[in-house]
């Protein structure tokens, strides 16, 4: 039987941390840390994420000048209402992420 | 004066700005973002380690977005089909070639066996309606063989009537013992080269096609592409 789409491990534990802190924007680093995930899976993720409307990605500007710009994440109301229905229906299924800090 | 970044930090930076100009070509809001979010990690083999990762990810990227893996798993498909193209033009090229006094000589060159290795099968001898059919077989799988990498969608048309073809032809020419030509090959080794072939191939050709079908359908593989 085919598997259900974003059912992933990685999917579920990356939905997982951002519904902690649900409208929350947050930085891929940080994501990686709290997850686990590497940023070899992590990008596709986010960028696949995105593709599907369920996530959020903007640029936020630097607090202090001659810092870069850095990207921010958030799920979109699509995003959320999979999440925690993925989270309903699979909660056993989902590892406890670490908790951890947000970009704002 | 230069402000120098401790190497690995370098290496890091340099990892991510080459992981971004990579996928820039596709994805140029993100190659970005990847690129600069390597900035901000403070410790600087957390950094390069990041950026290892995201050099993946890009390289993962281009090699979805170029047809490459396509063209392979098509020319993959179409090799066994080629080669039942071969099978089956063989024994209608070997019958011309004994007709034109040719083949001897291929042979001798071919397998560097002496010349009275070989005995040739004159025009008569073998049934011309299953060397026409063999070559139209041949032919047939020719044809599928090509359109299969040009991932055109009648190559399993063509297959299928080449198989067809072909499967009819071998039912004749075995059902046909006293044809000098096939009691020479051996009818036997005939048959087992061809239901050995046939285990190999067919359930590799419906596999690779399945896998075809999946690519496709699923997208799974182009999680950035």
């Amino acid at each position: 039987m085919a598997r259900p789409a974003n059912s992933s491990k990685q999917t579920r534990v990356l939905f997982e941390s951002l519904l902690r802190a649900p409208r929350s924007w947050r930085y891929g680093y940080d994501l990686s840390q709290e997850t686990e995930i590497q940023s070899g899976t992590l990008y596709p993720l986010l960028i696949r994420l995105s593709d599907q409307g369920l996530l959020e990605a903007k640029w936020e500007e630097a607090e202090r000048p001659g810092r870069p710009p850095r990207h921010i994440y958030r799920l979109t109301g699509k995003g959320l209402t999979l999440a925690r229905e993925l989270q309903s229906f699979g909660s056993n299924l989902i590892l406890s992420p670490k908790p951890g800090g947000s970009a704002s | 004066m230069s402000s120098r970044l401790p190497l690995i930090r370098a290496i890091a930076l340099v990892l991510a700005e080459h992981a971004g100009r990579v996928l820039a070509r596709k994805r140029a809001f993100w190659a970005r973002g990847m690129e600069e979010e390597a900035r901000h990690i403070a410790d600087d083999w957390q950094a390069l380690r990041w950026a290892v990762g995201c050099v993946l990810a890009s390289y993962k990227s281009a090699a979805k977005s170029l047809p490459v893996w396509d063209n392979l798993a098509r020319i993959f498909l179409a090799c066994p089909i080629f080669y039942f193209s071969y099978d089956n033009l063989l024994g209608p090229a070997w019958v011309v070639g004994c007709y034109a006094h040719a083949s001897p000589f291929i042979w001798r060159l071919l397998n560097q066996l002496p010349y009275d290795f070989f005995t040739c099968v004159d025009w008569p001898s073998a049934p011309i309606l299953i060397q026409l059919g063999s070559f139209l077989a041949g032919a047939l799988f020719a044809l599928a063989a090509v359109q299969t990498v040009r991932g055109r969608r009648n190559a399993l048309a063509w297959f299928a009537a080449a198989f067809a073809a072909s499967s009819v032809i071998f039912i004749i020419e075995q059902a046909l013992p006293a044809v000098a030509m096939y009691s020479q090959s051996g009818a036997l080794g005939s048959l087992i080269a061809h239901i050995a072939i046939s285990k190999a191939i067919i359930p590799a050709l419906v596999a690779n096609a399945i896998w075809l079908v999946l690519f496709r359908r699923s997208n799974r593989f182009d999680v950035l592409g």
